[in-house]
């Protein structure tokens, strides 16, 4: 099997993230590519454009609390 | 498109104890591993490696609730465990993915009693990712044996487990989201070292629709919409018709892209709108 094992690290990395996160990547189109998206972060999206129907459909269901959410503060949310 | 409305096909009565009783079994087989289909017989218990460097523990670099996947799936409480048995040279979680050795130990009960936490507070399912989760099948059933039959379980795969993984999975999962990612081998061997893809891939995504809920998931890759996604969406209307299928539009040209000139970029809105374009013309059930 031709596997590229140079770029494969054997080193073990003792952290996982211990702490919600979310990635963003903002495209110079304008786009919002968003990776590992949370409930909160879905909604901090949704406040800087409403009118995206992606980011409605992702906020709507959610009811969880996410104590450990270290930004943004917690905000009332839709049940 | 619409939101998908999963009914997944019921899992074994006693899971749990089914699970907890394969777990033994699976972790027995790391002796010679043949857990994905590069069947490499590595002992892993005796220290040996195989092309995904795993060892005989299960690490994770993330478990949080998330809402970015399919609506009928969100909010679930994804777990994402290190290591994976391809090479995608665009794969957005390619630090972890790539090391087996990353993030933190598993440990499936307390990583259950996390999951037990997130579903009493609003999550609707529990997901199992990667990097790839076959190759760590032994520490996923032991997490399947702690957590109760009723919670739904999501088995996000790469679809190159072997038969064997396919054996030990079976009805353990009320969902599979497995991935399409290569119209053709010439692209899987050039973007993910990985040889005889489509073979491999479509015989997985068959069993998976035979024997559990499918949602097929195809990454738009920038530059490949007539090269990988039009023959995804010819195979998957001539032989899975009725499957849902998860066109993700939203390539990030991260970790080693840079390799591929095409891949430098992400998918444009065009592009999108062909590929929307090819999906209405098979007729496939697509989903957000």
């Amino acid at each position: 099997m031709n596997i590229d094992q140079t770029e494969d690290c054997s080193l073990k990395i003792n952290r996982a993230r211990s702490e919600s996160q979310t990635q963003l990547l903002l495209l110079p189109d304008g786009r919002v590519l968003a990776h590992n998206l949370t409930p909160a972060m879905a909604e901090v999206l949704q406040q800087l454009d409403p009118e995206n129907l992606l980011i409605q459909q992702r906020c709507q269901p959610v009811s969880v609390k996410q104590p450990s959410q270290s930004a943004p503060p917690p905000k009332a949310r839709r049940p | 498109m619409i939101v998908a409305d999963i009914s997944p096909k019921p899992v074994l009565a006693g899971r749990c104890q089914i699970a907890a009783r394969r777990a033994v079994r699976a972790r027995d087989s790391l002796a010679h591993c043949q857990l994905c289909a590069h069947l490499c017989g590595a002992n892993r218990l005796g220290g040996e490696r195989g092309p995904c460097r795993a060892g005989k523990v299960a690490r994770f670099f993330s478990a949080q609730t998330e809402v970015a996947d399919e609506l009928g799936l969100v909010p679930t409480f994804a777990v994402a465990l290190s290591g994976c048995d391809l090479r995608c040279d665009f794969c957005i979680t390619g630090r972890e993915s790539w090391n087996p050795g990353a993030g933190l130990e598993f440990g499936a009960r307390n990583m259950a009693a996390r999951a037990l936490r997130a579903l009493e507070q609003g999550a609707r399912t529990i997901m199992v990712l990667g990097g790839e989760p076959t190759i760590h099948l032994p520490d996923v059933l032991e997490f399947v044996g702690a957590l109760p039959d009723s919670a739904k379980l999501v088995w996000k795969t790469n679809a190159h487990g072997s038969p064997q993984a396919r054996e030990l999975l079976d009805s353990m999962f009320d969902i599979w989201v497995a991935d399409f990612k290569f119209g053709n081998d010439s692209c899987a061997q050039r973007l993910a070292k990985v040889g005889n893809y489509l073979e491999v891939v479509q015989e997985n995504l068959a069993w998976a629709n035979a024997n559990s809920a499918l949602i097929v998931r195809h990454l738009l890759m920038p530059g490949h919409i007539d090269c990988c996604w039009r023959p995804i969406a010819a195979w998957l209307a001539s032989r899975l018709p009725e499957v849902e299928v998860s066109m993700r539009a939203g390539f990030w040209p991260g970790w080693h892209s840079g390799r591929h000139q095409e891949l430098t970029r992400s998918t444009t809105e065009s592009e999108i709108s062909r590929a929307r374009d090819i999906a209405r013309d098979f007729r496939l059930h697509l989903i957000e």
